[in-house]
């Protein structure tokens, strides 16, 4: 009677957990096919995952490596300043993104709502400044010329010694 | 050549831990293969990190990096020696069935499916910013993060405080590729979900008696849907994971102490009890959760005082790497204010935290129903009466995910409930490997449970 009662017990609760495994199965196997699909896989790059986020956010392929190597030519004293607009999901991954290309050199970040960039440029001290770098946010008509423009959204702008800020 | 490097980098890594795990298990027989290759990893991580992060005190570039190797390599032919010293494993003497080869190939394939996911996703937005950003810093400064990059506020997006388990690990093997690479580097985390897998299944059939049983929940540990989500799973190069693998093999020895008083399960404890606050921040908590269970084992089978001293030595890495940022000048955390009028001012925030903690564990899209599988296992290990097992697994799961929650009452960024939003999944994945190991218990065969400790 005993040995019944114990392998029915077995039987039930073995019957539970394998209900329970096929309806954690049934709810987590669709989840995971889902994580397993990319979309677009990124290049084979060096800089995989900055290049990633950078298309993302400019419409530009494997452009890590070549901001790295108009940092690397700037002085080294010289710092970095990023212009993003307010509010943009963006912004944050361009300011970072730059600071990580950007190393050893300063990066400052700044976010400005989009009609008052002039002010914000007032405010830098163009002496310090080895460039310039605007995310969405349009350069001053006096500034353009000079700078390079990669993909609709982001434009670099070198600060040789006698540029000034407007 | 990248590739060449990369493969000697590895293999240091498993050279430097075999050493370690052999030091660990010293006086029984040796582990079986997969066991020392799983522990390998673990403990060789460990090991090279902090070999790194010390030897940049005070060398760097090629001497660092020479010195780093030849230590590894001596690690490893020590641990080969005490191999060839030790007595030969003792076979377990239980007979391969169809169902066993049947859950080893699904575990093999999903590790498999692990690195073809790492493969395609980039690494995450913490995976770049807060770990490999301070790999590659140190990669282009001869192997060494400044001093000055812990007091640059600029760059205090990336954490400088963080603790630089992974951080150092990249750093490895970029010295071995020759450069800094953000698409090989992803390589590290499959393995570490590898690892943990493995030794789910090992740790799970050793203490379950059941070979199908710790297979089943090795192979069950890939259907939580966290684990391979690109919002923090391993897929993406965070931490969290690694940690978690980490804290369970840490549980999973203890549990093996108890049952089998072997000093070296203990060693192992210890040694991965160790690492947990090295891998992140929040192996803090675990490693408390992780030291009171350790300490309850102490108490409860009467071992000699002089274990209990190893518990605060073994956080000896972490108040190292605190004195060395208060030594640097490490600009101070900014995430949260632990305090009594903190407290006082955010008591409101407690409910809403709990209805967050409580929405989170029932979340279909990731977690499935595990954590409604883990709230019987822990009720039906409490009815069998294995007192001192119950103890250990229901504090070192429990007590880490009130503590967790707890954290947010402390939160100043500048909306809690967005911290909670951005944060809470990851620190439940840190215990998902151990909830596995529960749900194994659970599934043991009642006939064949073991005595009461």
């Amino acid at each position: 009677m005993t040995g019944k009662a114990i392998s029915l017990s077995v039987v039930l609760q073995s019957s539970i957990w394998a209900a329970a495994g096929c309806v954690y199965l049934a709810l987590g196997a669709p989840k995971i096919v889902s994580a397993f699909k990319v979309p677009a896989p990124a290049p084979l790059t060096a800089y995989h995952s900055t290049d990633a986020y950078l298309l993302g956010c400019t419409g530009v392929k494997a452009v890590s490596a070549g901001l790295i190597y108009f940092f690397k030519a700037l002085p080294s004293n010289k710092s970095v300043v990023v212009f993003i607009p307010e509010d943009d999901v963006c912004g944050d991954v361009i300011g970072m993104t730059m600071s990580y290309l950007a190393w050893p050199r300063e990066v400052r970040t700044i976010a400005v709502g989009l009609p008052n960039i002039a002010p914000a440029l007032q405010k830098i001290d163009p002496a310090s400044l080895g460039a310039v770098i605007f995310y969405v946010v349009k350069p001053p008509p006096s500034w353009q010329g000079r700078d390079v423009r990669l993909g609709p959204n982001l434009t670099v702008v070198p600060l040789s010694p006698e540029n000034k800020a407007d | 050549m990248i590739l060449l490097g990369l493969l000697a980098g590895l293999s240091t890594f498993f050279a430097a831990g075999y050493g370690v795990t052999m030091l660990l298990w010293r006086g029984t027989a040796r582990p079986a293969v997969l066991e020392g290759a799983c522990l390998s990893w673990i403990l060789g991580t460990g090991a090279v990190s902090l070999l790194l992060w010390c030897g940049g005190i005070i060398a760097s570039g090629l001497i660092l990096k020479v010195s780093v190797m030849l230590m590894s390599v001596a690690m490893g032919l020590t641990g080969w020696k005490m191999r060839r010293e030790a007595p030969p494993r003792i076979p377990s003497g239980s007979s391969w069935r169809p169902l066993d080869w049947v859950l080893a190939a699904l575990i093999v394939l999903e590790v498999s499916l692990v690195f073809f996911g790492s493969m395609q996703h980039t690494l995450g937005w913490d995976g770049v910013f807060n770990w490999e950003i301070k790999a590659h810093y140190a990669f282009l400064n001869r192997g060494v993060l400044p001093t000055s990059y812990f007091q640059n506020y600029l760059i205090g997006f990336s954490h400088p405080r963080y603790p630089m388990f992974i951080p150092m690990t990249e750093l490895w093997l970029y010295l071995w590729m020759g450069e800094a690479n953000q698409f090989w580097i992803k390589i590290i985390f499959p393995i570490y979900y590898a690892a943990g897998a493995f030794l789910l299944a090992l740790l799970g059939t050793r203490l379950t008696g059941r070979r199908w049983v710790g297979y089943t929940a090795a192979g069950l540990l890939f259907f939580v849907p966290f684990v391979t989500s690109p919002l923090g799973g391993v897929v993406v190069g965070y931490a969290d994971f690694p940690l978690g693998v980490v804290y369970f093999v840490s549980i999973a020895y203890l549990l093996c102490f108890v049952r089998e008083q072997q000093a070296h399960s203990f060693r192992l404890y210890l040694a991965c009890l160790a690492l947990l606050p090295w891998v992140k921040n929040d192996g803090t908590i675990l490693w408390l959760s992780g030291a009171l269970c350790g300490a309850a084992v102490i108490y409860w089978k009467k071992l000699p005082r002089l274990y209990l001293l190893w518990l605060p030595a073994s956080l000896g890495i972490w108040l190292s790497w605190r004195l060395y940022l208060s030594i640097i000048g490490a600009l101070a955390a900014t995430d949260f204010h632990l305090s009594l009028s903190t407290l006082s001012a955010n008591s409101d925030r407690i409910v809403p935290i709990i209805c967050a903690l409580g929405l989170e564990l029932v979340r279909l899209s990731d977690w499935s129903i595990f954590w409604v599988l883990v709230v019987p296992a822990l009720i039906l290990l409490l009815r069998r009466g294995s007192g001192l097992e119950f103890a250990i697994l229901f504090t070192a799961l429990v007590l880490p995910i009130a503590m967790y929650s707890s954290t947010y009452v402390f939160s100043i960024w500048p909306s809690y409930t967005a911290h909670v939003a951005t944060s809470l999944s990851r620190l439940l994945l840190q215990l998902v490997p151990l909830g596995w190991l529960i749900i194994a218990l659970a599934l043991r065969p009642e006939i064949s449970a073991p005595k009461r400790l």
